[in-house]
């Protein structure tokens, strides 16, 4: 391995980001009914239609904080994984690819260009899987950029994002710290 | 050999093509047939709720929502609302073009969201296990003459991660799901 080469190990499970999100997730539907002891000092004066809105704020906010978690942990695999390819100077095709674009980007290759596009020509079965990705990152990239235009593309939520990230992640032999 | 070559490029680019042999989709086609199983998912829940709608303590509805899908277009749909005393489920189709699936319906509650997915009947989980092999585009496989396999598509519900499994869409489940959204 390169020597110097420092990776974090803070990169997100997604498995155990998933139970977090849950965690979460429960958490709200507590807090926001008549069951929890702050209920009523809460909501003091709100319509029960006022509290359900609220709760479906929350949650669409939870859902799109980890949808963006999650993109995040699927770009740090990939990204890891051209880095281990570079430095354990594997000899098959992706990794000699990869090689030269690290000679030229180090760390600072393309995430959509010089990664995901790289995996798309060298490997078999990965089309739709990248294609998916791909159109998953367009969202990311609205959500990471404060979301203040307007998002024409396909809009994804929590759910199928974490099966898409999980497809890929189980799909692609990705190397990892 | 590192660097990403031209032909491997035009190699990668052939491979594509002959896989993509089939027919062009028929997007109209496609519409009918996904509000066909709109209709059909609508009229199972009536089936589950006859009962309760018979004896006036749920009340079913419709409303006309417009979808703008890419290949598809603008077109409206149908979706079902549940009024259960205060509470009101509503499913709102969200489209054809799903990733994994051919639709999807979100039902909504005043708790939470829970989401249909119309899948091949055999599926059980919406990951998938296929396994991407590195090659040489010098030397790619051929392809793999598989007979086109027969879908038949099903309404099925899908849990929360990490599982999102999809589990079979019955009286028994739907009403757990309804119980789920409305924070029952």
């Amino acid at each position: 391995m390169r020597r110097g080469r420092a990776f974090s190990r803070q990169n997100v499970d997604i498995q155990s980001h998933a139970l977090y999100h849950e965690d979460l997730e429960q958490s709200l539907k507590l807090y926001f009914s008549a069951e929890a002891g702050s209920f009523d000092f809460r909501f003091a004066g709100y319509e029960p239609a006022e509290v359900d809105a609220e709760l479906g704020a929350r949650l669409a906010e939870l859902e799109l904080a980890s949808t963006l978690t999650v993109l995040s942990a699927v770009e740090a695999a990939f990204r890891i994984d051209y880095l281990l390819r570079c430095d354990l100077k594997k000899k098959d095709p992706l990794s000699m690819v990869f090689r030269e674009t690290y000679k030229k980007k180090r760390h600072w290759a393309h995430l959509e260009e010089d990664i995901l596009d790289v995996w798309k020509i060298y490997t078999d079965g990965s089309a739709k899987l990248i294609g998916d990705l791909k159109g998953a990152f367009k969202f990311r990239h609205w959500l990471a950029h404060g979301r203040y235009w307007v998002y024409a593309g396909q809009k994804y939520d929590y759910v199928t994002i974490y099966a898409l990230a999980a497809s890929a992640l189980n799909s692609f032999e990705l190397f990892g710290p | 050999m590192a660097k990403l070559k031209d032909k491997d490029f035009d190699d990668f680019v052939k491979r594509q093509q002959a896989l993509s042999q089939a027919p062009p989709v028929d997007w109209d086609k496609e519409r009918v047939e996904w509000l066909g199983y709109l209709d059909t998912l609508y009229t199972n829940i009536g089936v589950f709720l006859k009962e309760y709608v018979d004896n006036g303590s749920i009340k079913l509805d419709f409303k006309e929502v417009r979808l703008n899908e890419e290949n598809i277009g603008a077109y409206n749909a149908r979706k079902m609302l549940i009024q259960i005393g205060r509470q009101e489920v509503a499913l709102t189709p969200i489209g054809r073009s799903i990733i994994g699936a051919k639709g999807r319906v979100d039902v909504e509650g005043s708790a939470g969201r829970a989401r249909l997915l119309l899948v091949d009947k055999d599926a059980t989980s919406a990951i998938s296990s296929v396994k991407v092999t590195i090659i040489d585009p010098k030397r790619p496989p051929k392809p793999e003459q598989k007979a086109p396999k027969h879908i038949e598509w099903t309404w099925k519900i899908v849990t929360s991660p990490p599982a999102v499994a999809f589990l079979e869409l019955n009286k028994d489940s739907f009403f757990r799901v309804l119980m789920e959204v409305s924070n029952a």
